[in-house]
């Protein structure tokens, strides 16, 4: 026994080459982090995300990298608002695409077929989308359980079919283009760098507005569902209500998101709105972490990102990224920012019981 | 003595090693990017067309590349999704210094890559069957915005409905039914069967749709066969195309079957197996490269593009792979002519006239960028897991 010690110290001793307190202060400064990430209240990370935003194009030049980082932003934004229908109302839609294309169509056509102004056509595919998701949501949220997602899968798929089928429309499967780039006053957003700072104002808008309402009653109340349905019904908190409300929301994000889609690559058709994309976000939401704001973020950017970066593993790039999932869903559950801060508090948990 | 003539060995070597490889490297490859559907619902079809272009550039280079500079294919996968095709072009511009497009394989995607390729003026020869990306303007208020850089290499799909209507005019074949795919593809052959059958008096008595993922369709055939129709033509791509044959022998329909002009592929005797017997489609000549009769100035030239195809990929050549070929043959042949700048190439691409291909004889004009014509296709049929010419 005692020889065993003296061996697993030597161990140490040799290999050992990061001083214990350094190793600790790292430790607490990542867990400093992820405790910043994870709370609502968090200003700083704020600041952090909006310097980011003014200074990444200092250090980025390539247009590849612009339109992956708009992609990623695009598909934030519909991430954050499916994150607060799965992680505070605990539903799920698996009708996102159609959200999402629902934007866009009602930007592209409006715009394009009938000379409508931009930021107007904009606005009224944001109600238009919201009162559709009123409609599907009202019913299916009344009952208990997932009958939600039934709904918006048949949905998500009825949208995608009529894409195609009004063809005097929405040009069919042959798809619609010529749509106009935004404009603020004579600033047009026709490049990929305008695009960027369009796009990145409102993710850091939508995830300010969605950070704001976790803290404001309709998030308590929502936590609280989430918490458990029954008690919150016992304490007055009309569920049903809440959770149509935060859908009516999340299907409007999307739909904003749709729209700056619609702008930013002027040409839209039925194939991008299909139900893999519906799967791809709620995929997103689960790897960030259900619940956790600044886990969409994360979910959006590293699914974006890995998903292009594989690419040099040529045609098995899809498999890859199914092992991916796979590892990510197997040892981090909770999601990435989650379970890293889970991880981090258990290490601490360990010593401290240790010690 | 013997180490000083040791010395001299290695510093020869050495010397001629820098000067081999100075040499190599002052001939840097000429790059062209090959943006394909390699995975999603067309990665068959993107796949050949891959190996059609990898197959025509080793060829060049075999041949000593263009004034000793190698050319090169930079790949990027489309994921058969018009956001990631503009995500694989853009990383591909930035990244590569490219000549030339070739490439993509739907049409959804080469639509939402075409304003982009327009505005960063580079050629691109794309695959899309889909005849929309030459025929529609850019921006929609100006007719006259037709796209300049933009080429494709397979017929259009209006003249393969055409030659179905014109075997049928020759064979007394007058009343007909027509069923297709509720998507993209099928719903352009109903408006191109529309406009073509009147033309050589063909009557379209019934019209049948169904879903793309269906798996039975002998409802509408019977719909179709209650009629009293001569002849059925059913316009799909993938396993469709395989489960209306079985069906039509399951019914014990007589009236003969016509298929699109994408079912010229190995493939259809994956899906259709020994229904596939007797089904009639248009297709490119590599299929049916050695019973062209001798006359045929194409002949020499398809079957020894089948041979290398053969030897190289140890299997048979579809009829997509014609389209990726040409392509490819076309550029290089405008950077043998003009030299690696992109606008001399567009306009070289643009002056091809009578360039003997594996799809047919070229004649590309500002008016035309396909420059394929009716005469082209082949109508062939399917028998004993191969394909017959008809005349």
């Amino acid at each position: 026994m005692e020889n065993r010690k003296g061996f697993s110290l030597n161990i140490s001793k040799g290999h050992n080459f990061i001083p214990i307190e350094r190793k600790r202060t790292i430790e607490s400064c990542l867990l400093l982090v992820n405790r910043m990430l994870l709370k609502q209240k968090d200003n700083l990370c704020f600041g952090i995300l909006a310097l980011v935003i003014v200074a990444i194009p200092m250090f980025v030049e390539s247009k590849y990298y612009f339109i992956v980082l708009n992609v990623i932003g695009l598909n934030t934004i519909v991430v954050v608002g499916l994150n607060l229908l799965i992680g505070f109302a605990g539903q799920i839609s698996l009708g996102h695409a159609a959200f999402y294309g629902l934007g866009s169509y009602f930007s592209g056509i409006l715009t394009v077929n009938y000379g409508f102004p931009m930021w107007p056509a904009m606005l009224v595919g944001m109600l238009a989308t919201g009162a559709v998701a009123y409609l599907i949501g009202y019913p299916s949220l009344k009952l208990r359980g997932h009958y939600l997602v039934m709904a918006t899968l048949g949905f998500g798929i009825i949208i995608n079919i009529l894409m195609g089928e009004l063809e005097q429309f929405t040009g069919g499967h042959d798809g619609l283009m010529g749509i106009p780039p935004l404009t603020i006053g004579g600033l047009a957003f026709d490049n990929d760098l305008k695009n960027f700072y369009l796009i990145w104002s409102f993710v850091f808008f939508f995830m300010l507005a969605a950070r704001n309402l976790l803290n404001s009653r309709v998030g308590r109340a929502l936590r609280a569902i989430h918490g458990s349905e029954v008690a919150a019904n016992s304490l007055g908190i009309n569920t049903a209500d809440y959770k149509v409300k935060v859908f009516v929301l999340s299907a409007m994000f999307a739909s904003v998101s749709g729209s700056l889609y619609a702008h930013y690559i002027t040409f839209i058709s039925p194939s991008s709105y299909d139900f893999y994309y519906s799967i791809q976000v709620v995929t997103m939401v689960i790897v960030g972490g259900m619940g956790s704001l600044w886990g969409s973020l994360f979910g959006a950017g590293i699914l974006t990102f890995i998903s292009e970066a594989l690419h040099i593993a040529e045609q098995y790039h899809i498999i890859a990224y199914g092992i991916f999932l796979c590892l990510v869903l197997v040892f981090l559950p909770e999601g990435i920012v989650v379970g890293i801060y889970n991880f981090f508090l258990k290490i601490k948990t360990r010593k401290a019981i240790i010690k | 003595m013997n180490r000083r003539l040791l010395t001299l060995v290695v510093m020869v070597i050495t010397v001629s090693f820098m000067v081999g490889s100075s040499l190599c490297y002052s001939a840097e490859p000429i790059k062209i990017a090959g943006i394909f559907a390699l995975t999603g619902r067309a990665a068959h079809i993107g796949t050949a067309q891959k190996d059609a272009v990898l197959l025509a550039i080793d060829e060049a280079n075999q041949q000593g590349g263009i004034n000793g500079r190698m050319l090169e294919m930079v790949m990027e996968d489309t994921e058969s999704n018009p956001t990631k095709a503009v995500m694989a072009l853009k990383k591909i511009l930035e990244s590569q210094d490219v000549v030339a497009i070739i490439g993509p394989t739907l049409t959804g995607t080469a639509m939402a890559m075409r304003g982009f390729i327009e505005k960063e003026k580079i050629p691109a020869f794309m695959h899309s069957g889909g005849d929309v990306i030459l025929k529609a303007p850019l921006d929609k208020k100006d007719p006259n915005s037709m796209p300049k850089w933009t080429f494709k290499s397979p017929y259009k799909a209006a003249d393969a409905m055409g030659k179905i209507c014109q075997y049928m005019n020759k064979h007394g074949i007058k009343k007909i039914g027509f069923v297709y795919s509720n998507e993209g593809f099928g719903k352009d052959g109903l408006r191109n069967v529309k406009v073509q059958a009147p033309k050589y008096g063909v009557e379209i008595v019934a019209q049948e749709a169904f879903q793309p993922k269906d798996i039975d369709m002998t409802a509408q055939l019977t719909r179709i066969n209650a009629k009293g129709v001569d002849a059925i033509i059913a316009w799909t791509v993938g396993p469709a195309m395989g489960i209306i044959a079985k069906n039509i022998k399951q019914l014990g329909i007589k009236a003969p079957l016509f298929e699109c002009h994408g079912a010229g592929d190995p493939i259809f005797w994956k899906v259709a197996g020994e229904s596939g017997e007797g089904v009639m489609m248009p297709s490119t000549k590599i299929v049916v490269g050695d019973q062209l009769p001798d006359s045929d100035i194409q002949k020499k030239k398809v079957l020894d593009y089948v041979k290398a195809y053969q030897t190289k990929f140890n299997r048979e050549p579809g009829t997509m792979v014609a389209y990726g070929a040409d392509a490819a043959f076309i550029i290089i042949d405008a950077i043998k002519k003009v030299g690696p700048d992109r606008a001399k190439i567009r306009d070289a691409i643009e002056n091809t006239t009578g360039y003997v291909g594996i799809s047919g004889i070229y004649n590309i004009s500002p008016q035309d960028h396909n420059g394929l014509s009716m005469d082209d296709i082949v109508m062939i049929k399917a028998t004993k897991g191969g394909w017959k010419l008809l005349d």
